[in-house]
């Protein structure tokens, strides 16, 4: 990197509370690049429940106050594709009658980015080995989170880091991209519904072979792991920002494999 | 309801308060407009082959036609065709009893293979659509046949489609009823695409030419895969579908 | 919406039904397999990567005229001796329907496949004035054998297996048990033939007609549609008032783009141009052609510019070839004609979106859909304008709120996490009521509240000790000692 780097985390609410270790790994890896980095105290959810529910208005106060907090940023990064999404695109959609907030919207969803993408598109990061001092040892397959490989076009990014990870090697699933039914509320509005569709997506993930899943969205994870360890599948869940992280303490502190 | 109360109400959510006539949008209409001219100019213009050029559509024709279980055949003169189609009447058993009756539209190829002296020493007779025909006569004769041979208006060669007008000459059932459906083409009626084709009924239809009240696309024999998304042959129409590409 | 045996019960039910049945999900698992992977990869590989976009363009350029391309449409088939009728709604369409077989003394009625028709309701009526109904398609015709709805919407059976088929074809048309494709399908033809050649009217839908020529397209494999379009004396075909397109060079892409994204077919056996009765000196078609352009519902759509997209779908079903809570819930958890993700949207805005609440939220938004879509209609994002409507209530639509306790929720919950402080204090005592049913490290069973439904059917990762919040602030994290505040530009 020849030019210093700065960025904002963003911790989404479910990394934040569910898998700390995986933004540890991401802070971690950022670290060792040498991007500075601020994390605004009083951040907590980016709207999205409230958003994919219908309830805009709240949704817009999320918006309004993740605006706030971040738009000071060189660039924001999060381990999660679905909360990137969610503010380039939809965050200016909740500002219909105010042509300024709308615009403010639109400049910080310009530099949010997925960690992923940031590492690759905006660091120029094409060799994890070599670059970020990662090493696995074991067989790893990737889901293809919704709003991350549709919603954003992110489908490449990830996978390069993991195929120059030394020691890695990556497994596909079959139906990498299919959607392993989490969906927000709906997960358990309609938790059967969702149930079953993790439960598809862990077949799939035991079909890979693959003694690791990864993936760029803790919400998908979260899900994922529910039905892996349900079933008392030995896979590992891991974020991909504890893959990369070559300081990774592989949950031991008390937290969560994810 | 009145249509211009049904048409008010459309206008009245595309926020049009008053009838519009259709010169207020340039081009609406209109195929063959100034933005998709030349697009369809250099689509038609492509469609004047050589001989080779159409030798190869055969190939693309073949490749099109096996998927879709559309059997391809060529002859080089109108007298091999007409062996051709005997061979497949013969070979061809009727799927209802009966005796064996052929159904053939009026047209001029057709007439040329004089399949009534071929197909006699068979005991094969053939009903041609003639004029004077009552839609009784016309209706019992091909309910009766057991196979149907019409020609085409085009062919397209990358879809294995034949086009097919309805006219006095040529009423729609004789594709459609009998258990085998055998078409007869001149291999200077392939076109490459279904957009060629579109562009010949397009350009036809601009210069003046009213468009058949009835035409249709055919693509091989009638299947269906409803039961449990197994293909099979003939749910209503034909059974089979043969193609005769005649080259002369 | 309903007919014969399944009666309404219900998206949930439905859907919870569906899930444990196995042979369903098998059936659509090969559907998806194959045509939903086979349309996926037609896209990549289509050599023309505009043909979709300029689809759509033209599908929306013709609702923005649709007016004009309607009249013109109907003039030039009145030209050639058809009859048009312009239906508001379905009692119009199936009373016109009833008016024209009562005319016409007709005694039975052959139908290709058409959703547009259940979604009138034209059967029971005909059914009603003693004149006998027979579908032809041959998955519909196995349904109303077994009294069933369809499921999919090109292959309307696929929630039946062969074993169900066989034992129906045996009850009903007495042929010798065989659970033979072809020999079962013979079976079907030989008794549909005698209704095809016998029938007096002939009703179908409408795939896609030309309002520069003057013609209806009728889209099939079979050969059913063909058949009850030529032999029957009458044929009236009902078309939602948006399956048209201006030019025939629109139609051209947009034929290619449906059996592709019904079937991944280069083009379906049949495609028949229907354009007026039978001509002078013509033996064969209907001496009356009747076309039924019909509304019901549909202008309140095109009228709103968060809807209109929808009315470009060409009803190919390619989305529920390739939906992931379609494959599992199969098509009659929708209780619609119109099921699947194109369903979700559709069904609410014609019959209600209070009374449909669980077709709008009952998705995961994945966006598979409208990746699939030939004219890549954003059913997401329509999924969520309806959620955005329920949320609030919504005038225009008629639409109330759907739910109060619901919205209070979300307004504690925006107040919470526009508050740090508040939001932590929450954390605190989820991790104090997670602690008696945490094991290993999982939630496996909580017996009460929303989490009580995630874990029936999976485990649940708690909240964790601390957050990355805490532990950036302790200064645990690499590169937190560092943090410096926010920057200043």
């Amino acid at each position: 990197m020849s030019t210093p780097h700065s960025a904002y985390l963003f911790v989404q609410c479910l990394t934040d509370s569910l898998f700390p270790e995986a933004a540890e790994s991401m802070a971690s890896v950022l670290h060792r690049l040498g991007v500075t980095m601020h994390y605004p105290p009083d951040q907590t959810c980016c709207g999205q429940p409230a958003f994919n529910t219908g309830y805009r208005r709240e949704a817009a106060a999320a918006a309004r106050r993740f605006v706030e907090l971040f738009e000071a940023a060189e660039a924001i990064v999060c381990p999660s594709g679905s909360c990137v999404h969610m503010v380039r695109h939809h965050y200016p959609e909740l500002f219909p009658d105010d042509e300024l907030m709308r615009e403010r919207a639109r400049r910080v969803g310009r530099k949010t980015y997925e960690f992923t993408e940031y590492l690759v598109d905006v660091l120029g990061i094409t060799d994890a080995g070599t670059q970020l001092g990662s090493q696995f040892s074991g067989t790893v397959t990737y889901h293809d989170s919704c709003h991350l490989a549709r919603g954003l076009g992110i489908r490449r990014q990830p996978r390069q880091l993991l195929e120059t990870t030394p020691g890695l090697v990556l497994a596909e699933m079959p139906e990498s991209d299919r959607c392993c039914g989490f969906g927000g509320t709906f997960s358990v509005k309609y938790a059967d519904i969702s149930a079953a569709l993790a439960d598809e997506k862990a077949d799939n993930i035991i079909a890979s072979g693959a003694g690791t899943v990864t993936g760029c969205d803790a919400s998908c994870l979260l899900n994922i792991r529910g039905s892996l360890s349900r079933r008392n599948s030995p896979v590992q869940v891991l974020h991909i920002a504890q893959i990369l992280d070559p300081a990774r303490t592989d949950g031991s502190k008390g937290g969560n494999q994810a | 309801m009145e249509q211009n109360t049904f048409l008010a109400t459309i206008r009245s959510a595309l926020g049009h308060p008053v009838r519009r006539l259709p010169e207020s949008v340039p081009g609406l209409f209109d195929s063959r407009s100034e933005t998709h001219l030349p697009e369809q100019q250099a689509l038609l213009a492509a469609a004047d082959r050589s001989a080779t050029e159409q030798a190869a559509l055969l190939d693309v024709l073949r490749n099109a036609a096996a998927p879709i279980n559309l059997q391809v055949h060529t002859a080089s003169s109108v007298q091999e065709a007409a062996a051709v189609v005997a061979a497949i009447a013969v070979e061809t058993d009727t799927e209802w009893g009966g005796a064996k009756q052929v159904a053939m539209h009026d047209h001029p190829l057709l007439q040329a293979l004089d399949l009534s002296n071929v197909l006699a020493p068979h005991d094969i007779r053939v009903h041609v659509t003639h004029d004077g025909e009552t839609p009784e006569e016309a209706r019992n004769a091909v309910i009766a046949s057991y196979m149907g041979i019409t020609s085409a208006e085009w062919c397209v060669a990358d879809s294995a489609t034949i086009a097919v007008a309805t006219t006095p000459q040529q009423p729609r059932a004789t594709s459609l009823v009998p258990s085998v459906h055998v078409a007869v083409i001149r291999q200077t009626q392939l076109l490459a695409t279904l957009p060629e084709l579109y562009a010949r009924i397009a350009l036809d239809h601009a210069g003046g030419a009213p468009a058949a009240t009835s035409f249709t696309f055919i693509s091989g024999p009638s299947k269906t895969a409803d039961i449990e998304a197994c293909m099979v042959h003939g749910a209503h129409g034909p059974r089979a579908m043969h193609l005769v590409v005649v080259d002369a | 919406m309903s007919a014969g045996n399944t009666s309404p019960k219900g998206y949930v039910a439905a859907a919870s039904t569906a899930l444990h049945d196995t042979r369903l999900r098998s059936a659509l698992r090969m559907i998806q397999d194959r045509i939903g992977k086979g349309t996926m990869a037609t896209w990549q590989a289509m050599p023309d990567q505009s043909l979709r976009h300029d689809a759509k363009a033209a599908r929306l350029r013709t609702l923005d005229n649709l007016d004009i391309v309607l009249e013109r449409l109907a003039s030039a088939i009145r030209e050639r001796g058809g009859h048009v009728f312009f239906a508001a709604d379905a009692e119009e369409a199936r009373n016109y329907c009833l008016q024209v077989a009562q005319r016409n003394n007709v005694r039975s009625v052959v139908k290709g496949k058409s959703m547009t028709s259940s979604e009138i309701g034209v059967d029971a009526l005909l059914h009603a004035n003693g004149i006998e109904v027979t579908e032809t398609d041959l998955g519909e015709y196995i349904l109303q054998l077994a009294d069933d709805i369809p499921s999919h919407i090109i292959a309307p059976c696929i929630h039946m297996d062969r074993k169900q088929i066989a034992e129906l074809f045996t009850r009903t048309l007495g042929i010798e048990y065989t659970e033979d494709p072809p020999t079962l399908t013979r079976a079907a033809r030989k008794a549909l033939r005698e209704k095809l050649l016998n029938a007096d009217m002939g009703i179908t839908g409408c795939n896609l007609a030309c309002a520069e020529t003057g013609h209806i397209a009728l889209v099939s494999n079979e050969g059913n549609i063909r058949m009850s379009t030529t032999m029957p004396r009458v044929h009236v075909s009902l078309m939602g008032m948006e399956r048209v397109t201006a030019t025939l060079r629109e139609h051209d892409m947009l034929l290619r783009l449906l059996t592709r994204g019904a079937a991944v077919q280069n083009i379906s056996t049949y495609v028949s141009f229907v354009g007026g009765p039978r001509q002078p000196g013509e033996t064969d078609g209907p001496e009356e052609f009747h076309l039924v352009i019909i509304d019901n519902g549909r202008s309140r759509i095109l009228a709103d510019p968060r809807y209109r997209e929808v009315l470009s779908c060409i009803r190919c079903g390619g989305c529920l070839n390739i939906c992931p809570v379609y494959a599992r819930i199969g098509g009659h958890s929708y209780e619609s004609p119109y099921p699947g993700p194109i369903g979700a949207v559709v069904t609410p805005l014609l019959y209600g979106v209070n009374e449909r609440a669980d077709l709008c939220r009952g998705e995961t938004l994945c966006g598979a859909c409208k990746d699939i879509c030939p004219v890549g209609n954003d059913l997401p994002r329509m999924l969520s304008e309806l959620r955005h409507a329920l949320a609030y209530g919504d005038a225009e639509w008629d639409v109330a709120p759907v739910s109060a306790s619901e919205r209070a929720a979300f307004r504690f919950w925006a107040w919470a996490i526009s508050r740090r402080g508040v939001y932590d204090l929450l954390l605190g005592a989820v991790r104090l009521a997670q602690r008696p049913f945490t094991r290993n490290g999982m939630i496996r069973r909580m017996p009460f509240g929303p989490v009580a439904r995630w874990t029936a059917g999976r485990d649940l990762v708690p909240v964790a000790r601390t957050t990355f919040a805490q532990r950036w602030k302790q200064g645990s994290v690499p590169g937190s000692a560092q943090d410096n505040g926010p920057h200043r530009k």
